[in-house]
């Protein structure tokens, strides 16, 4: 077993047990969950060995970020490991609490450590910030003037949303198969086990794109492939969203249920780093940049080689 | 979601082949029309495949005498570089595919030598005998049936939407080799290699949207076939057609059919004068990304397969959503200019008619949906 697999089936099994024990409501900042994590080492683990780390690239972390996202990303651990990250590629010291990409909400903020920063881009230049003295937002609200933090963050939310899809999936699959109506479960409905298999489609088509991106950006040739992950995962999220919702009726809008949070983190983040738009224009230029668009379509997802799994 | 998908290069040698299949296609390029680019793997050009046949490419997969046992990954780069140029591979696509892949693993040593060598050069054609005017979707309703004759068999019934019959020499056809259809079910079917050149056999066209005629009715009148050319085992015919579906479900002709639009319009794009608004180059970038993002599906799939773990989940997929995107793919491209040259302009027309059977051929949307569903354990 890789490093990368014993850490996932660490954070599978830390992130159920948390689970058990949050009560109803999760919009919250859940602080055993946080220190348990830390205690285990996961904030660091994409940075050098020097800096305290396991120098981790976002293939073998893949597993981790979705599960995270998928359990609704009770602690932002996302963006923790992908702020430090960044931290220890500029060269300075990574900071030991967790690390917010923007202002977080109120109970969110509340339940932090005092520990807690959020990441600010000046320019070129990152920071930490702790809450407090970030008035401006963190480098989810602002334009970073780096293309390299965009490039982490459009990743980031790619692989998040691939996870959360995947959870808002498992949920689904779960409910219908509990909930009966007309005398039979859901799930027997021949509707509804079509919107299941769309939402699963979704699921998987982000989840490829998003690991092919990982791929690519840990040989350094990222751009497209990170592109083309964030565009189909915003896309994803446009339809996908709504299929999860559809067949959870009411159910899923109330805020005590988990699909709430999916539902709330994936429509934020298919805004952040870039909307469908934007990385959609850019593909689109890049194609024509290029002698025929089927160049494109191939240096976006020929497979790369990944250390660690031959 | 495991750990270890999708994690190998392309090998050198794939990598060198495909150079050598872009120099090989570009040399026809030229020739070739954006409408007839459009045909993609419908087009039937027999000399075209005997060239690809000469060069040790249909049947590559195949161990020797009949092939170079070459990987399944170079397959794979070889057929999408065939799609997104839209060379003409109709007359050895299904042969190349299923039909060679099915004879080689369940066919007599006599039907191998007959049939893979012919296969490999490009001269034989092959087409698929399961759907009936009453068996579509629901295929394990097929009625026509194969009675006992001394050494042989004879066959009765009507065989549907056969594609390109009418040019190839031989059909692998579906049969009831036992009991009524109602009561068995998948039970009781065998395959039959049929060659079209039996007397008793009539192959009636039939006119599509576009006016083409790559459809056929296939009729059979007591028409007899030998014993020697049972495909497999008697009664085993539902199994045999379903590892053949599955290779029939996952190639890259399930997303790519409507690339040869998408290449063309961007060409155009760029040799335009005026600058592309950014609208336009939204609507390129996400055909672009659409398909990036199924071509990494679908070599997992290849993935999968290579280490023997069941793809049907990830082909099943690739298929529904590459059905999606070729479907959408016309109307976008005609959204992109105001007045297309008039080679782009028919070629689009054509793709638009060609599109209701993308979501069709190989197995309904709604049948994919509810495997996809199973395979999600609510079914």
């Amino acid at each position: 077993m890789s490093v990368a697999d014993i850490l996932l089936e660490q954070v599978v099994r830390l992130y159920s047990e948390a689970s058990n024990k949050r009560s109803g409501n999760s919009d919250g900042f859940d602080a055993a969950l946080w220190s348990h994590a830390e205690e285990l080492g996961l904030p660091l683990a994409m940075c050098p060995d020097a800096d305290g780390g396991f120098d981790l690239g976002w293939s073998e972390m893949f597993g981790v970020l979705a599960h995270a996202s998928a359990c609704g990303e009770p602690i932002p651990l996302g963006e923790t490991l992908v702020a430090n990250a960044l931290v220890c590629s500029a060269g300075s010291v990574p900071e030991t609490g967790p690390i917010f990409f923007g202002l977080p909400g109120d109970s969110e903020g509340d339940a932090a450590p005092n520990s807690a920063r959020v990441l600010v881009a000046e320019g070129k230049s990152l920071s930490l910030a702790p809450l407090a003295e970030a008035m401006a937002g963190g480098v989810a609200n602002s334009e970073p003037g780096s293309e390299f933090v965009v490039q982490a963050g459009a990743l980031l939310r790619a692989v998040q949303i691939a996870g959360a899809l995947q959870g808002a999936l498992d949920l689904a699959v779960r409910y219908t198969q509990e909930r009966s109506q007309f005398g039979r479960p859901l799930s027997k409905f021949q509707a509804v086990q079509h919107m299941l298999a769309q939402l699963a489609s979704e699921a998987v088509a982000t989840a490829a794109a998003a690991r092919m991106a990982c791929a690519k950006m840990d040989a350094g040739e990222g751009k497209l492939a990170i592109a083309i992950a964030k565009l189909r995962a915003g896309r994803a999220v446009e339809k996908g969203v709504m299929l999860a919702h559809q067949i959870h009726g009411a159910m899923g809008v109330t805020l005590e249920y988990p699909l709430a949070r999916l539902s709330l983190n994936m429509w934020r983040w298919s805004e952040e780093f870039g909307d469908q738009k934007y990385w959609a224009i850019a593909v689109g230029r890049a194609g024509m940049a290029m002698p025929s668009a089927w160049d494109a379509v191939v240096s976006a997802s020929d497979p790369v080689g990944v250390a660690g799994y031959e | 979601m495991n750990s270890t998908e999708n994690v190998r290069a392309l090998t050198p040698a794939a990598l060198a082949l495909r150079e050598e299949v872009r120099e090989f296609l570009a040399s026809y390029s030229e020739q070739w029309t954006t409408f007839d680019k459009a045909h993609s793997w419908a087009a039937f050009d027999r000399e075209f495949s005997r060239e690809v046949g000469k060069r040790g490419w249909i049947g590559m997969t195949w161990q020797a005498p009949f092939g170079a046992g070459r990987s399944a990954v170079e397959r794979i780069v070889l057929q999408e570089e065939m799609l997104a140029a839209g060379a003409p591979v109709g007359a050895h696509w299904v042969a190349d595919r299923q039909s060679g892949p099915l004879i080689l693993k369940v066919g007599t040593s006599e039907q191998q030598q007959r049939y893979l060598p012919g296969i490999a050069k490009g001269d034989l054609s092959f087409c698929i005998g399961m759907s009936e005017p009453n068996a579509g979707s629901d295929l394990a309703a097929i009625e026509a049936r194969a009675e006992r004759d001394t050494g042989g068999w004879r066959l009765n019934g009507t065989k549907l939407w056969t594609t390109n019959a009418h040019s190839c020499q031989v059909m692998i056809g579906l049969f009831r080799t036992s009991g009524p259809a109602r009561e068995m079910r998948q039970k009781g079917l065998t395959q039959f290699l049929i060659e079209l050149d039996s007397s008793g056999l009539e192959i009636r066209p039939i006119a599509d949207l576009n006016g083409e005629s790559h459809f056929n009715e296939v009729v059979f009148n007591d028409v007899f076939v030998p014993d020697e050319r049972l495909l497999g085992v008697e009664g085993e015919g539902w199994a045999q057609v379903t590892s053949e579906l599955a290779l029939e479900r996952s190639g890259p002709e399930r997303f790519l059919s409507a690339f040869p639009l998408v290449a063309a319009a961007a060409k155009e794009l760029a040799e335009m004068s005026s600058v592309v608004e950014r609208g336009d180059l939204a609507t390129l970038g996400t055909l672009i990304c659409e398909t990036a993002v199924l071509r990494s599906l679908s070599l997992m799939v290849a993935g999968k397969l290579e280490r023997n773990e069941d793809p049907s989940y990830l082909a099943i997929i690739t298929k529904d959503l590459g059905a999606e995107l070729e479907q959408r793919t016309a109307p976008a491209v005609r959204s992109l200019f105001e007045r297309p040259t008039p080679d782009l302009k028919k070629a689009i027309e054509y793709t638009v008619k060609a599109s209701p059977t993308f979501s069709l051929r190989g197995g309904a949307r709604e049948i994919l949906r509810g495997l996809t569903a199973r395979a999600l354990g609510v079914r």
